[in-house]
């Protein structure tokens, strides 16, 4: 059984850890559903195994480490290996993953800001696609545009989301890359 | 970055990446690090971008085949129990909010609604600001009328005390939504010259057919009891003040429309302006029921239903409009025969079909989904939702996941394949459920609850056999936290002749015990458990039938991750519980749905969600 204190310091390092873990899984199975039920397993698993982690160790590397374990079980069930990508690839993610979290963290909440300050219609491709989940063939149908078009519609979104991150970190903002 | 990169990374995250594009996005990460580390930003804003956006979705469709398949498994029980709704050929609307407008003081209230423009047979749009016609003095006719008729003027308001604003002045600020056409202005205010009486508009009377219970007919502060055959004018409101409280109004050409208990309706009206067309019926829902059968109305004469989050606008159906005050209130529709538009002020609509039903509350648009009545279980502080007719992920026969349904991704999940629980298509009512075989089967979920005040646990169940729950009572449970410091555990274990249940506080008493007056055998039902301040109640079938008082504040020290199917066992001894070793006692049972609030619900948002349950499970 493990005591409240034990419970306290998971589940503080857990949600510190916790989006880098979703990015791992999202680039490991490229679908947010799989990765969300996979953070489910990875999360009950890290608290089942939290006696054995060792505290000089840094809690993400460790917890990576687990949640590679469960992708390539993932990997064997699902199978498939073709649509996703290799456990080297995604060994090299999790090390970028790693080197980058601090500077990862400091963008998150100037995203919101940068969200809100997006035109209308493009807030609009931001709630389809990221909060209705329409995928890229039902936001074609929704926006009545073709597949490439919506296409590159978020990459648009998105450069214009990361230059105004970049904007609002100053000199940060490159080394945050 | 260049833009086939930047595609290529889009169409992997967005999950339709080709196995050549995957292919060749692995190529270009793998010579290009200044690329993996873009990629890893994009990982992380994709992440964010989701975390920022509503947690209220409809997941399965787009899940593994697997889940799909339990989807239309779970979708075909469901149309089979929706049928009666469906042939009863009506519209559900379901709309919940709370007081700040019931405490209004009179000259709060604000004007009536005109009914703007319909798009479809019902529809939900923006309130209108059109002031309020006031009612005529009793036995004032105006002679051009029909018989039963009455004219009346804004400026012989008799019911209410004088203000002595301009009329313009005295109405009410209303939520400004788009798409809305502007208020006209009235005709005096643009011409400058003194005001004149405005057209007289035409009040068809309502009468009561019937009432029960505590029913109170309000009338400028005045509050006097309603009688069969009373007639009801604009100036009106009603008040039903009890549970069992039903009143019934036809209006003249034959709509029906029934108030059900603890409403109140501040306006209501069925009028008509000359030469200007567009009034109807209005009726303001402040709280509370209101089933209606339309008739066929007017298309420039919608009937109008306003509640303080939208407006339905109704040509003729027959439709149920519940409205629950409070700050975190929601409006729901449900559809049960042709297309209703749901709006948000504000916000988005949706358009709700029949068979579908949509939520609307603060900052929360409406999602169509299939209609169960389970709208009433998206609320504030819902911690877990695990219901058998979704998201369950069928390994073979047996479930290695149990979808949450409350957005916080809790599923409950059992890796080894020998300690799944089975899938069961029809358990209760056609509907699908867990069975548990009481020797080692169990789901694990994570769900903390440490530390609360208030919690709330419905569950739907049925026992397989009696169990004692070992020497502490808190074995073979079907809902179970252990707990982390002694007397901590929280658990809910239904069996045929008890139900025992516990929020550990950490004081040192025993398991609460209810022995069911007769032994329900293997029967289903509902179990509804709430921590409460310093009672832990326990209600069957909705109705409380214990309740143990002199509990601490809050819930002392409980494991993070709970359990379905497996109670507390002694793990110091290995003493033998019922035959099961190990350390663990299991549940032998069936398990169809599991709700987990973390705070105790009032009487006003716990029936609902009990009401929902009932009628899916139980119903006749």
């Amino acid at each position: 059984m493990k005591s409240s204190t034990e419970q306290r310091r998971f589940l503080q390092k857990f949600v510190s850890g916790e989006r880098l873990l979703m990015g791992y899984l999202l680039s490991a199975t490229g679908d947010f559903h799989e990765a969300e039920d996979l953070l489910q397993e990875v999360s009950v698993a890290l608290w089942e195994s939290f006696d054995r982690y060792d505290e000089s160790k840094a809690f993400h590397a460790w917890a990576l480490g687990i949640a590679r374990h469960k992708v390539l079980d993932w990997r064997e069930k699902q199978g498939r290996r073709g649509a996703t990508l290799s456990p080297e690839i995604l060994d090299l993610v999790g090390q970028a993953q790693l080197e980058t979290a601090d500077r990862l963290s400091d963008r998150r909440p100037l995203l919101q800001t940068c969200i809100e300050a997006l035109p209308d219609h493009l807030r609009k491709i931001v709630q389809l696609r990221y909060r209705e989940q329409l995928t890229l063939e039902a936001l074609s149908e929704r926006l009545d545009r073709s597949a490439g078009a919506v296409q590159v519609a978020l990459v648009r979104i998105r450069r214009t989301l990361r230059d105004c991150v970049d904007q609002k970190l100053g000199p940060l903002a490159e080394a945050g890359r | 970055m260049s833009e086939d990169r930047d595609l290529l990374i889009e169409r992997y995250l967005a999950g339709a990446a080709s196995p050549e594009e995957t292919k060749r996005l692995e190529a270009l990460l793998r010579s290009d690090p200044r690329l993996v580390r873009d990629f890893v930003l994009a990982l992380d804003e994709d992440v964010c971008l989701r975390a920022l956006s509503s947690v209220e979705e409809e997941r399965i469709e787009r899940r593994s085949p697997l889940r799909r398949l339990a989807w239309r498994r779970s979708g075909a029980s469901s149309d089979s129990a929706g049928a009666p709704w469906i042939a009863a050929a009506a519209l559900v609307l379901t709309a919940l909010l709370w007081t700040i407008f019931f405490a209004s003081s009179p000259s709060r209230r604000p004007a009536d609604k005109s009914a703007a423009p319909h798009a479809g047979p019902v529809e939900l749009a923006r309130p209108d600001t059109t002031p309020v016609p006031a009612p005529e003095q009793p036995g004032r006719q105006h002679p051009s009328l029909p018989r039963g008729e009455r004219s009346i003027r804004p400026s012989e308001d008799a019911g209410r005390p004088v203000d002595p604003r301009p009329d313009t002045a005295r109405r009410d600020p209303e939520p400004v939504m788009p798409n809305a056409p502007p208020p006209a202005k009235p005709r005096d205010e643009a011409t400058g010259a003194p005001p004149v009486a405005r057209p007289l508009d035409v009040v068809r009377p309502l009468s009561i057919d019937e009432i029960q219970g505590g029913v109170f007919v309000l009338d400028a502060g005045a509050k006097t009891p309603a009688r069969v055959g009373q007639e009801i004018l604009p100036s009106h409101g009603l008040l039903l003040s009890e549970a069992e409280s039903r009143l019934t109004m036809t209006f003249p050409d034959g709509t029906k429309v029934t108030i059900l208990g603890l409403s109140e309706i501040r306006d209501m009206a069925d009028s008509e302006r000359p030469g200007k067309g567009a009034r109807g019926k209005r009726v303001d829902l402040v709280r509370g029921t209101l089933a209606a059968e339309v008739r066929k109305q007017p298309a420039d004469q919608p009937m109008v239903i306003v509640t303080p989050q939208a407006q339905v606008q109704v040509v003729g159906t027959s439709f149920q409009l519940v409205v629950d005050g409070g700050e975190k209130g929601q409006t729901r529709l449900s559809v049960r025969e042709g297309r209703v538009r749901l709006l948000r002020p504000g916000g988005k609509s949706a358009d709700v079909a029949a068979g579908q039903e949509a939520a609307v509350a603060a900052g929360v648009d409406p999602i169509a989904r299939p209609q169960d009545g389970s709208s009433v279980v998206l609320r504030p502080d819902l911690s877990l939702w695990l219901r058998a007719d979704q998201g369950v992920m069928v390994n073979g026969t047996t479930v290695s996941q149990w979808s949450d349904r409350s957005g916080n991704g809790r599923h409950a999940v059992q890796a080894a394949s020998a300690r799944q629980p089975l899938y069961l298509r029809a358990a209760q009512a056609g509907r699908p459920a867990l069975r548990f075989d009481g020797m080692d089967d169990f789901l694990s979920f994570p769900c903390p609850v440490t530390g609360l005040s208030g919690m709330t646990i419905f569950l739907v169940s049925s026992t397989l056999e009696e169990r004692s729950g070992g020497v502490n009572g808190s074995g073979n449970a079907a809902v179970f936290w252990h707990e982390a410091e002694n007397f901590g555990t929280v658990l809910v274990a239904p069996t045929p002749t008890k139900v025992r249940y516990f929020f550990g506080t950490g004081q040192n008493q025993a398991v609460f015990l209810y022995p069911r007056p007769a032994s329900i055998d293997r029967a289903y039902s509902l179990t509804t458990v709430q921590k409460s301040g310093a009672d832990a109640v326990l209600y069957i079938g909705g109705e409380e039938v214990f309740r143990q008082g002199g509990q601490k504040g809050d819930i002392a020290s409980c494991e993070k991750v709970g359990q379905l199917g497996r109670g507390e066992g002694d793990k110091a001894t290995s003493r033998q519980f019922q035959g099961q070793y190990e350390g663990w006692t299991y549940f032998a049972g069936e398990i169809a749905e599991v709700i987990v609030y973390s705070r105790a619900l009032p009487i006003t948002e716990r029936v609902p969600v009990e009401q929902y349950l009932l009628s899916k499970y139980f119903a006749k």
